[in-house]
């Protein structure tokens, strides 16, 4: 029924991005990018695609990480549009997409800052889809004091919540009688890495939920069955990551760990989530999650994790897989009708545009042969579609 | 202009060293064009010449921008063959001379630029922190310099303070910070410190207002006041507040301590604003001495400007060549009347430089179609515009445009007719053409005028940009101008014909109507021509004459087509049946127009219906039901016969000619690959391969589009008459509601009122929206009813190598 009314809002937003569908590169210009032989020449070629403006200004030999910051902003500014279009639901939805970016830019300056990287650069490195006013301001941070930063600035910020939540549970994660010092140290020995994993984790499920309460009904079964898998592939990455880490060295710790990381929404969840949990080998975690959907199958090509010092450019490692199978769904998703999973597609599958790009021109500045495997490593989005 | 210039073939062989030398005398030659080879490589080996030539165009276009800030605009360059024959001259190293200048200038430039920049940015400083003081001083009181520390204060002392809010301890030390922000930050550089102080900090604020004009661009700025509790400068929240400051790039202020030092203060910042003030005028005057050789020094910048374009162009061209190790294959179109030159050219070459290897020229046969060009000028530019929009005639195709410069205005008078109207067309095309306000050179020297003006007076405003704005929307008008006169012209010649002045009947002659022996002289009478069923059925006949007159052309143009391309089925079968069918079913009615009109009739219910007839005529095999004329039945008879017999004569006869001409060449396709490969050139054509079926295909549906069109082609002529009865409708209808009332009853007053506003509905819906409406149709007439008789449109531009033409394009001239 609510396909009757989607158009009234939301109708206008929904065609810009059907327009936009336009915009994506494909194969043939995907194509022609890796017969590339410079960056000059990749950056011309870019500007005959719809990226020609926010290129235009630049130098002909433009760094990877400026590109990638101006394919960016084109996204960004076109999201912003968009969301300048939105009225209600929708526009609290958008903004739901928003604060993973944030998290991600937190955490990159809170990185930063610890490996002493001038504030400047660290701006200038900001995601445009995640910028908010007080983001400048998490240069007050003194040493670990995580819980400081956040009665400072944080708790202005959209992602203020995530972030309470993260400091509570770590801390009541601790043993009994703790001292300030145990919480300084926890501080000090927390890894960014596991910040931003633990931070996006409740983003997820509070998106998850959020769409489950508030948005239309298909609109909800769309987004639902995305997110869920979503869920799966962080839970399945965690695990995937853990095994064989030399910081997790005992099985409790791992355990720990784990249930701390992975999502408790998704199909996975609760059926599987002792069995994988405990996994510690890949032919573990393949048994764990064999039941559900065709994830057996995908990772039957992952390569084992503990041989991970033989990885190199050419491995088809995990992630990719994934993103390949993410980017499957997400094609099928933005061909759905009157749902907001288009707007969450739309974002996703630019984002591995940009990153097909950036690999590209990175393939390119390092002048690998042409027969290399790496070529071969970039997902076209909609290539699914048509096979 | 009848038909496109005859071109010629030419390969060159262009050795490696004299390539730019004799590229760049082709160029000047303005009649040939290069044929791209190299369509598909993006790395094509000039390019690095070319995007020298953008960056300095780029770099130039900014000196441009510089030189118009100080008001020195550059004499625009009319003669550009002189300026081509100047350019001849030198060498392509000539380049590398002007890009060094234009460099080493624009980095002088770029340099003092920022300076200034630099300059202003610390004059605002000054001015900031000079009010930033001023502020300080009214929040804090005058107590404040009876105090003896500078940076920490006890509130204590200072009564007269507003009063701060709760919580706080008396004695507990305060620091204070005075500082500048930009304003759209302060709110969040407010809350940031908020949270930091634990709330716990009092902060005054005020916007600073800019006066000077030439930092208007910069944000608002704002300057603070802050109080927060702090022990000293090493406590945790002094320094979260200093890193926060950092981030913001808050302009920090200190304060003097006693009164003596503040009035040093103040004074310091009086003499540094002069002093920047000074400085800055100083770089200006360094900027103008260095730009003004750009416009009275040798070279100048047009004159580099333009040879940056030419050279542009030319490495353009170099790039279409075939590059071979020692030369460069160039592939070539010449008008033919012209190819005397390309020699002529040569051998002025070899005087200039007699040690130089020369090309060799060969004539070679090509299956290649080739281009068309036609000569244009301003007047018929426009025409052949049209005709191109629609699709660029083949290669000596006869061009529509040639009769469009007539039927094209002639047809839009029948639609448009009246006096008036036509004439206020006329005379605002006269008044275009004859005062060439708004010619692009006109405008271009209005502009410059303007600019300098403007930069003499140094007043930056956006009015002039829109001035130049609407200029360039009636220089479109401009390009219109002929077509406005031949337009309005015919429109009032119609307008005498129909007896219309705004409607109006005229009666100059004195009418007719009640008397014998009398015809009007000319046009119709006007008791006649306010009769609507009168005009209606005049119209009416006129338009499908007319159509019948234009379409006929349209078959004879395909005539002449055929006999040009010697393609004798198509002269001698198709061309003759088509004219004959036509002419049998449309001419014959156009005669029986003709032999009613000249027919009297008694009785006017006795007079037979036109279209009755023609329908009984087809329908009941010639049944005449109302004669017109003696013998009509048969003759009637005949007429269907003999055109239903050209049906099948131009279905079968090119279709089996075609089907016959292609098993033939299949026959000769085999032997031609055996054929040794000395004969055909590098260059490969695809022979299309039609089945037999879609030859078929193809005549039967060209015949019926053939059969069909005749009727519904001429049908569609009926908008004539459509539009034409619009036309002097709409007229009428806005005469009687707004003025014949009052002229019947003399009322001056009322009168004085509603004629502007006949007036503004006259040109707003008759001149504007009906006189594009009508030449929408009139375009439509030519382009699908006239066109579709003869023109296959599908040739392609000549695109003329021509350096002339590119610094004529890039000077917007």
């Amino acid at each position: 029924m609510d396909l009757c009314y989607f158009a009234v809002d939301d109708g206008y937003a929904e065609a810009i991005i059907r327009g936009l569908r336009a915009g994506f590169l494909n194969e043939a210009q995907y194509t022609q990018m890796k017969s590339c032989t410079s960056i000059p020449e990749l950056k011309s070629f870019l500007e005959e695609t719809d990226y020609q403006n926010c290129l235009q200004a630049d130098q002909p030999q433009i760094a990877t990480s400026l590109l990638r910051q101006r394919l960016k902003k084109k996204l960004a500014d076109e999201f912003d549009y968009i969301e300048a279009q939105a009225t209600g639901t929708l526009s609290k939805f958008l903004f739901h997409l928003r604060c993973r970016f944030m998290i991600d830019n937190v955490v990159n300056m809170i990185e930063g800052l610890k490996n002493k990287i001038d504030i400047e650069v660290l701006l200038s490195n900001i995601d445009p889809l995640g910028w908010f006013p007080e983001i400048k301001n998490i240069k007050v941070l003194e040493g670990d004091d995580y819980a400081n930063l956040y009665r400072d600035v944080l708790i202005d910020t959209p992602i203020g919540v995530y972030f309470m939540k993260f400091l509570d549970e770590s801390i009541e994660n601790m043993h009994e009688n703790r001292t300030m010092n145990d919480i300084q140290n926890l501080f000090k020995e927390m890894k960014p890495e596991y910040i931003r994993t633990s931070l996006k984790k409740m983003w997820l499920e509070d998106f998850f939920r959020y769409s489950e309460e508030n948005l239309p009904q298909t609109s909800k079964e769309g987004l639902v069955s995305l997110l869920k898998f979503e869920a799966d592939f962080r839970t399945i990455q965690v695990i995937y990551n853990s095994i064989g880490n030399r910081d997790l060295n005992t099985v409790a710790r791992i355990q720990t760990t784990r249930k701390q990381l992975c999502p408790t929404i998704g199909t996975l969840y609760p059926d599987c989530e002792r069995q994988y949990l405990a996994a510690a080998q890949l032919e573990a975690l393949r048994e764990a999650v064999k039941g559900t959907e065709n994830y057996r199958d995908l990772l039957k090509d992952a390569p084992d994790p503990l041989k991970r010092e033989e990885f190199n450019v050419s491995t088809r490692t995990l992630d990719d897989i994934m993103y390949d199978e993410e980017c499957r769904r997400y094609a099928l998703a933005f061909d759905g009708q009157g749902s907001y999973a288009v707007f969450y597609a739309y974002l996703k599958l630019k984002e591995q545009e940009i990153r097909n790009i950036v690999w590209l021109a990175e393939m390119i500045s390092r002048r690998l042969a042409k027969n290399h495997p790496g070529w071969k490593k970039i997902i076209i989005p909609f290539s699914h579609l048509r096979k | 202009m009848f038909r496109s210039e005859v071109m010629s073939f030419y390969q060159l062989l262009i050795p490696r060293e004299s390539s730019y030398m004799v590229m760049n005398h082709l160029g000047s030659l303005d009649s040939l064009m290069i044929i791209d080879q190299n369509k598909d490589n993006l790395n094509r080996p000039f390019n690095y010449c070319i995007t020298r030539c953008d960056d300095m165009m780029c770099k130039i276009e900014k000196l441009n921008k510089c030189l118009q800030d100080i008001g020195l605009i550059p004499e625009h360059i009319d003669d550009f063959k002189l300026l081509e024959q100047q350019y001849e001259l030198k060498s392509h190293t000539y380049l590398n001379d002007l890009e060094a200048l234009i460099n080493h200038k624009h980095q002088q430039i770029l340099d003092q630029v920022q300076k200034i920049e630099q300059m202003k940015q610390k004059r605002q400083f000054t001015i900031e922190s000079k009010k930033a003081m001023i502020f300080a001083r009214k929040q804090l009181g005058g107590a404040y310099f009876l105090s003896k520390s500078s940076s920490d204060l006890n509130l204590d002392e200072q009564p007269e303070n507003k009063p701060l809010h709760g919580g706080m301890i008396p004695s507990q030390k305060f620091t204070h910070f005075v500082g500048i922000i930009n304003a759209q930050e302060y709110h969040v550089f407010a809350r940031a410190i908020f949270r930091i102080t634990k709330g716990n900090f009092m902060m005054y604020n005020e916007l600073l207002d800019q006066e000077n004009e030439l930092v208007k661009f910069i944000s608002n700025r704002m300057c603070f006041l802050l109080f927060f509790p702090s022990q000293s400068v090493q406590s945790e929240t002094f320094r979260k507040i200093k890193k926060l400051c950092e981030t913001f790039k808050v302009d920090h202020v200190r304060l003097p301590i006693s009164e003596d030092q503040w009035d040093q203060r103040y004074n310091q910042y009086e003499n540094d604003t002069i002093e920047i003030e000074k400085l800055i005028s100083f770089t200006q005057d360094l900027i103008k001495s260095i730009l003004t050789p750009l416009i009275s020094g040798e070279p100048t910048i047009q004159y580099i400007r333009n040879f940056i374009i030419k050279e542009k162009l030319l490495y353009e061209n170099l790039n279409k060549l075939k590059i071979q190790p020692s030369v460069f294959i160039g592939l070539l179109w010449i008008k033919s009347s012209k190819i005397d030159q390309i020699e002529k050219c040569f051998r002025k070459i070899k005087e200039i430089n007699p040690n130089l290897v020369l090309p060799q020229p060969r004539q070679l046969k090509t299956p290649r179609t080739p281009p068309t060009s036609f000569a244009l000028n301003q007047f018929n530019k426009l025409f052949q515009l049209i005709t191109d929009t629609y699709g660029v005639p083949r290669y000596r195709e006869i061009n529509p445009s040639i009769f469009s410069i007539i039927t094209f205005p002639f047809l839009f008078g029948v639609m448009f007719g009246d006096i008036a109207h036509g004439l206020l067309l006329l005379s605002f095309g006269l008044y275009l053409s004859i005062t060439k306000k708004f010619s692009p050179r006109t405008i271009q020297k209005e502009t410059r005028k303007q600019l300098i003006q403007q930069g003499t007076m140094k007043v930056t405003g956006n009015e002039d940009i829109d001035n130049i704005n609407k200029n360039s929307s009636l220089q479109l008008l401009y390009d219109l101008r002929y077509m406005l006169i031949l337009c309005g012209g015919f429109a009032a010649y119609c307008g005498l014909i129909y007896n219309d002045f705004f409607a109006l009947q005229l009666d100059i002659f004195g009418t007719c109507l009640f008397q014998t022996d009398c015809v009007y002289p000319f046009g119709i009478d006007p008791m006649f021509a306010e009769n609507l069923n009168f005009s209606n059925s005049y119209k009416m006949k006129l338009s499908i004459i007319i159509g019948y007159f234009q379409m006929t052309l349209g078959l004879l143009c395909l005539g002449l087509n055929s006999y040009n391309q010697r393609n004798l089925i198509s002269l001698f079968i198709v061309f003759p049946v088509k004219l004959c069918f036509f002419s049998l079913t449309i001419g014959y009615m156009a005669i029986i127009i003709f032999i009613k009109w000249n027919t009297k009739f008694m009785d006017p219910g006795a007079a037979p219906s036109i279209i009755s007839t023609m329908v009984d005529m087809w329908m009941h095999d010639g049944y005449v039901d109302m004669q017109l004329y003696s013998n009509q039945s048969q003759i009637q008879e005949y007429v269907i016969i003999i055109a239903s017999l050209c049906i099948p004569i131009m279905l079968f006869v090119p279709m089996f000619h075609d089907l016959y001409k292609n098993s033939k060449q299949q026959i000769v396709e085999d032997e031609f690959v055996q054929v040794s490969q000395e004969d055909r050139e590098e260059e490969h054509i695809q022979v299309e391969k039609e089945s037999n079926g879609d030859i078929v295909v193809h005549h039967l549906i060209e015949t019926i589009e053939f059969v069909l069109g005749c009727i519904s082609n001429t049908a569609s002529y009926l908008r004539l008459w459509a539009l034409s009865l619009a036309h002097s409708q709409l007229a009428s209808v806005f005469f009687d509601l707004i003025l014949s009332g009052s002229i019947n009853e003399a009322q001056a007053p009322w009168q004085i009122i509603m004629f502007p506003l006949f007036l503004i509905i006259t040109l707003g819906v008759l001149l504007c929206m009906d006189a594009m409406e009508c030449f929408l149709h009139a375009l439509r007439l030519h382009w699908v009813e006239f066109q579709s008789k003869f023109f296959k449109g599908d040739g392609y531009q000549f695109e003329v190598f021509s350096f002339t033409q590119a610094m004529q394009l890039q000077n917007k001239i």
